[in-house]
């Protein structure tokens, strides 16, 4: 892990406004937040709350409209689309809802991609470690159409580690996967916080995906409109029926 | 076919005109090839005599072995397209449509999109097959009292054989979708490699053995018989059944030769990633990969032959002074042949690209930037050039090798050999720029 003073992960000024004039949509109104290294948040909100550009904002997919995203205290924010395309790469893992693992590409060629696509050696134990770590040490050679959801997300989770990224992002990790399987994801992603020290910041609509983070931040109306420590899937369920009073009817 | 499953096949023709034009395309230049030969044939039974002799040769036997390469390039692309959609017919079929309606959907709009495009090409191949006879008369090879006869019966037949054609490759490629559980069908990735098909590998073999044997017919037919040219009559079609037979084969022979590039591909990120998907997405790729076989048989054994002719003709003798006219025709019904197959490979590489969006953005959300995206598109076009280029020489030597030695010269034509490397620039050129032009457009 990188040395440094600098949260993993910090948002200033942050906003995100679609489409322009009259019909124009502001996405995120101003969003200042800072995660540390080592810690586990999840950010939740009612839909259209802005949680998806949060996400896609940190991450660079997606470019702000004002504001700066710094990662380990690097402002990619005004980079052109190659450089923070690799910087995203190399420092910042992303789980998506659907997976977005590679069809004709193996469990273990998928982790080892970002590696490859960054140049770099694809540490052929590293790769097999961290499959043993996800539970699929048997399943290094399979495609994903010969894997379960849960087994293609966990694969996705190894691919997240596999540069040691500063930053894990998570967007509804969960949200294809049934309870069970739901769970043996969101323990994994505990796990990579407890005995690696990475850093995790998930999405997700779940109180009890959300009771597995440290603390929960809520988002309404593309404001931070509240955090939570040390969260139950009681205390998240509260929070959120609050807020959800708080969202003008016309806009729900 | 219900009037539902029809109103249903036309909305979901308005969502995808990617996979539309590609399958409209080849149907229109396929029945403009085909009818304009199949003209030919029309016209030779209101004539008789010589010339009546000469069109049916002309347009049933040359246009036939063409016919076989539209036939092919048609359900190829059709092909195509239907598996690429196998995962919607599942969804389809997951809210509740029949294995009967979701396979009823996608014939009903294969049967829209060629029948459109059939009637178009029909109408276009009415002038060309004129033309065609003008030529023909032009070079002496009519008669001036022969005139052009050909009408709705032949240009029906054309189109009719497309559109049956085009259909019969949808229901082989919608079957698959249509029948067994819907999960199965959601889950399968699409264009995956399976074994192929029995009746297909069977086909495959026929093919090349009914080439070769062609090939051996040449080389006895040519030393022995008085007329000169009756050898072409077989050497022609001898490395155009090669290379159709070799295309049905493609899924598979493409997964065996591709593994080589693997190697090849080292370190390099798009290499590897090109080579994994020629290799085990094979059926997707072979859809491109069949045309560029064509092309390049089709090139390199035709000028060869010219070439040998040209050499050997005064020696063989030419009573008839009909060395030129042949030659020119040679080059006409290669050219036309050629120019259909190369438009496939573009129109191939298009529909597999274009459908792939999702999973080249999807690429992109893992970190390869756009550059190295296109450069792997562009690694398995260089891929499937290099193989096509191997197999498509390959079906060539059934005409070249065999006319040569027909014609005594060897097993080696005496001269322009220089043409199987200039061929093979012209169809990776063919290849890699389509490739190119699709990467830019798709991945921006």
């Amino acid at each position: 892990m990188t040395i440094t003073d600098a949260p993993a992960l910090e948002m200033r000024g942050l906003t995100k406004t679609y489409g322009s004039g009259p019909t124009a949509v502001a996405a995120l109104q101003g969003v200042d937040v800072a995660f540390a290294p080592g810690t586990f948040t999840a950010v939740m909100g009612p839909s259209g709350s802005g949680k998806s550009t949060f996400l896609a904002c940190a991450a660079g997919l997606d470019r702000p409209t004002g504001g700066q995203v710094l990662v380990e205290g690097v402002d990619f924010t005004a980079w052109d689309e190659v450089r923070r395309t690799t910087l995203r790469r190399e420092r910042i893992g992303f789980v998506f809802q659907d997976f977005s693992l590679v069809p004709y590409l193996t469990a273990a060629q998928n982790v080892e991609l970002p590696l490859r696509l960054a140049g770099r050696r694809a540490d052929a134990r590293r790769v097999a470690s961290l499959l043993a770590q996800v539970g699929l040490a048997d399943r290094a050679g399979h495609l994903p159409s010969a894997l379960s959801g849960g087994q293609q997300q966990r694969v996705a989770v190894a691919r997240a580690l596999v540069t040691e990224p500063g930053v894990v992002l998570a967007d509804e990790p969960t949200g294809a996967l049934d309870t069970t399987t739901a769970r043996s994801v969101l323990r994994l992603l505990r796990a990579t916080v407890d005995t690696l020290g990475q850093t995790v910041v998930m999405v997700t609509h779940d109180p009890v995906a959300a009771a597995y983070a440290d603390a929960v931040l809520f988002l309404v109306d593309g404001r931070l409109e509240g955090r939570l420590d040390a969260p139950t899937p009681e205390a998240v369920a509260a929070w959120t029926a609050r807020l959800e009073d708080l969202v003008p009817a016309v806009t729900r | 076919m219900s009037a539902a499953t029809a109103t249903l096949a036309v909305r979901s023709l308005r969502r995808r005109p990617a996979a539309v034009t590609a399958t409209f395309l080849a149907a229109f230049l396929g029945t403009v090839l085909m009818g304009s030969f199949a003209t030919l044939v029309e016209t030779a039974l209101h004539t008789d005599g010589d010339d009546r002799q000469f069109l049916v040769i002309m347009g049933a036997v040359v246009g036939g072995w063409s016919a076989l390469i539209v036939l092919f390039s048609i359900a190829s692309t059709v092909g195509i397209t239907a598996t690429q959609r196998a995962r919607e017919t599942g969804l389809v079929r997951a809210v509740g449509a029949t294995p009967r309606q979701a396979l009823g959907l996608v014939l009903w709009e294969t049967l829209a999109v060629t029948v459109l495009a059939a009637a178009l090409g029909a109408a276009v191949a009415a002038a060309t097959g004129r033309r065609l006879l003008d030529a023909l008369r032009d070079g002496g090879l009519v008669g001036d009292g022969t005139t052009f006869a050909g009408g709705p019966v032949s240009l029906g037949a054309a189109a009719a054989a497309v559109v049956l054609v085009g259909l019969l490759a949808a229901w082989l490629a919608g079957r698959r979708a249509s029948a067994g559980p819907v999960v199965r069908v959601l889950r399968e990735q699409s264009a995956e490699a399976r074994r192929l098909p029995r009746w297909r590998v069977a086909a495959g073999v026929v093919l090349v053995g009914y080439g070769a044997g062609l090939a051996v017919v040449t080389t006895t037919v040519g030393r022995s018989s008085d007329d000169v040219h009756l050898a072409q009559e077989t050497a022609g079609p001898a490395g155009i059944v090669v290379a159709v037979g070799l295309a049905v084969l493609a899924p598979w022979l493409l997964g065996v030769l591709a593994a080589p590039a693997r190697a090849l591909a080292g370190r390099s990120a798009a290499g590897h990633l090109a080579a994994s998907n020629a290799t085990r997405r094979a059926p997707l790729l072979a859809g491109v990969l069949a045309p560029v076989i064509v092309l390049v048989a089709t090139a390199t054994g035709t000028l060869l032959m010219v070439g040998v002719d040209g050499r050997t003709l005064d020696a063989a003798g030419d009573p008839a002074g009909m060395g030129e006219t042949i030659t020119l025709l040679n080059y006409v019904v290669s050219g036309m042949v050629c120019l259909f197959a190369a438009i496939m490979v573009v129109n191939a590489f298009a529909a597999v690209v274009t459908a792939r969006r999702g999973e080249l953005h999807r690429l992109w959300l893992v970190g390869a930037t756009r550059p190295q995206i296109r450069r792997a598109l562009v690694g398995e076009a260089a891929i499937v050039g290099a193989v096509g280029v191997v197999l498509g020489t390959v079906a060539a030597a059934a005409t070249s090798v065999s006319y040569a030695v027909a014609r005594g010269e060897g097993v080696l034509p005496d001269g322009q050999l220089w043409l199987v490397p200039a061929v093979a620039a012209g169809a990776a050129a063919v290849t890699l720029g389509s490739a190119w032009a699709c990467a830019r457009r798709v991945v921006r």
